[in-house]
């Protein structure tokens, strides 16, 4: 790996966050590295969501700083955030219900085009490799929740983000779902899109997270490589109940 | 009914068609529903008609003024209410445009109050001002199509895409890079900036205005309900929903009117409930519905 993939696209450092009296985070800081993926992991309330909505520009933190290869983006709205790169999808899938699939998955591709022919093509390219080809008149409303979750990232891949955030993409999904959509997020790895996952399932982390922090009451309580991390008994302790074992 | 009166229904029917879709830009595309586009109308109309009166401005000039006029302001009630969603905008127009209206009846030096304003030119082009009604009618057209046909192409395009993904979910917009504000504002100019020239060509083709017939608070219903009624958020819908609404509301107020006070509006809104309530998405969504089950018929 050359020096400069190993640089970081975004270096998040010492946010802390109070809701009223409530400390949610508290001296928050990891990096990513370009074309990697860090899973976020920890038990409800450890305060993922609100460092995702900080990342994404949705909430503001009391004190820290967000760079985004280099530049401070503490302070810019979420769609100044998307237009330099830093994408998400959300827990509950949100579709545009009045655009068709097709539609939807434009929006994400006019963040870079500027004329509908080209959006349309993008899209339509977008669309039949995560598979939703034949579905592209639908309405949203009438696909699968699996299927309206592949849109969701079909709508972010369009867009050509530099950093994706996955909030619980697997939620909701059966096993062969489930691994069909670890084959289409390896892919957009492989396409240089960094990735944040928020996730549940210790499987899909282990198998697609390269970098894990853990997070357990506000605080970062580990940060490593997930053999090491899934192991910690700090993290056993307080998320995990049992050590993760790969090989089950 | 005489061929007159026939002509003059289509051209009211094409100018509400045009206003109407200047409403649907704003409500059916950016999901903002505005009760106070009156003042817009109104804007429009004393624009015209003033400056034509009072200041020898032919009423293309007035019309322009008017559209300025309309369009600064929307950009005012659009920054203000940037951050407002839902009830709260509308509000915020109701309110406007209720000021609006008392400006023109208090500032009496200027709108002669509610006495209104008669608009009396020499016939001509230069004038918009005719002895017959086909070259009004070849305008209202024009202007219908034009609207119909620029929401037809912002749909299509970029923005159009923009407006109805922040419509639907304004935080998801957001996080794929949609300047959701500007956008909202830029909506709320374009739309001013159409109502108003739709309440010029009103002002020129009645020859008369005051306050009620340009500025009240029906008008802006008026508005909205031809767009929902029609199909809100289709291009065309408002053209289909003003070919049914201005019609019917005339020839019921013709049939009834004289019969009991109100009687009208009653037989009115029981038609409007029974079509919402048989076409919930408005007409173009009702047609195409039915289309729909034909063709699966024909299939089966």
């Amino acid at each position: 790996m050359s020096i400069e993939s190993c640089a970081a696209v975004l270096e998040i450092a010492g946010i802390n966050k109070r809701f009223g009296g409530l400390s949610v985070l508290s001296d928050v800081s990891f990096e990513v590295a370009a074309g990697t993926s860090l899973g976020l992991i920890g038990p409800n309330g450890a305060g993922k969501t609100t460092l995702f909505n900080i990342l994404t520009g949705f909430t503001t933190p009391n004190a820290g700083t967000i760079r985004f290869n280099s530049e401070d983006i503490t302070k810019f709205a979420p769609e100044r955030r998307a237009a330099l790169g830093v994408s998400r999808t959300f827990q509950l899938v949100r579709p545009f219900n009045g655009l068709s699939v097709l539609e939807n998955v434009m929006v994400g591709a006019f963040s870079i085009e500027k004329h509908t022919a080209p959006a349309r093509k993008r899209a339509l390219a977008v669309l039949e490799r995560v598979g939703l080809g034949a579905a592209s008149s639908m309405r949203p409303a009438k696909l699968t929740l699996s299927d309206r979750k592949r849109m969701e990232l079909a709508r972010c891949i369009a867009a050509q983000p530099k950093v994706l955030l996955l909030d619980e993409v697997m939620c909701g999904l059966n096993p062969t779902e489930m691994a069909e959509m670890i084959v289409l997020i390896r892919s957009t790895k492989a396409d240089g899109i960094s990735l944040i996952l928020v996730e549940h399932i210790m499987d899909v982390i282990a198998e697609l997270a390269e970098d894990v922090v853990v997070l357990a009451g506000g605080s970062v309580i580990s940060h490593g490589k997930p053999s090491v991390v899934l192991t910690d008994a700090r993290v056993v302790e307080a998320y995990l109940g049992e050590a993760y074992d790969a090989v089950h | 009914m005489s061929v007159p009166q026939l002509v003059d229904l289509m051209i009211l029917t094409l100018i509400w068609a045009g206003i109407s879709a200047a409403w649907n830009l704003l409500a059916g595309f950016a999901g903002q529903f505005s009760l106070g586009h009156a003042a817009f109308l109104g804007i429009g109309a004393y624009a015209a008609a003033i400056g034509a009166m009072h200041y020898g401005i032919l009423p293309w000039g007035g019309m322009i003024a008017g559209a300025l006029i309309a369009g600064s302001l929307a950009l005012v009630i659009g920054s203000i209410s940037l951050r407002m969603r839902g009830p709260f905008f509308t509000l915020l127009t109701i309110a406007f445009a209720e000021v609006v209206r008392l400006i023109a009846i208090y500032w009496k030096h200027l709108t002669n109050g509610s006495e209104g304003v008669i608009i009396e030119l020499k016939p001509g082009l230069m004038n918009l001002h005719f002895l017959e009604k086909w070259p009004y009618l070849i305008i209202a057209g024009i202007y219908a199509i034009a609207m119909g046909g620029l929401c037809a192409a912002i749909r299509r395009s970029r923005i159009g895409h923009q407006l109805l993904a922040i419509r639907d979910d304004e935080d998801a917009a957001r996080s794929l890079g949609v300047p959701v504000y500007r956008l909202r504002v830029a909506a709320t100019v374009i739309s001013a900036v159409c109502t108003a020239v739709g309440g010029s060509l009103l002002a020129m083709y009645t020859q008369f205005i005051d306050p009620d017939s340009t500025m009240s608070f029906l008008l802006s219903v008026e508005a909205g309900l031809i767009t929902i009624v029609g199909g809100l958020g289709h291009p065309w819908g408002p053209l289909f929903g003003a070919i049914l609404i201005v019609p019917l509301e005339r020839v019921l107020r013709g049939l009834f009117g004289g019969v009991l006070f109100g009687l009208h509006g009653v037989i009115f809104g029981l038609v409007l409930i029974v079509i919402l309530l048989a076409m919930p998405d408005g007409l173009l969504d009702g047609a195409n519905r039915l289309r729909e089950h034909r063709k699966l018929r024909s299939r089966a």
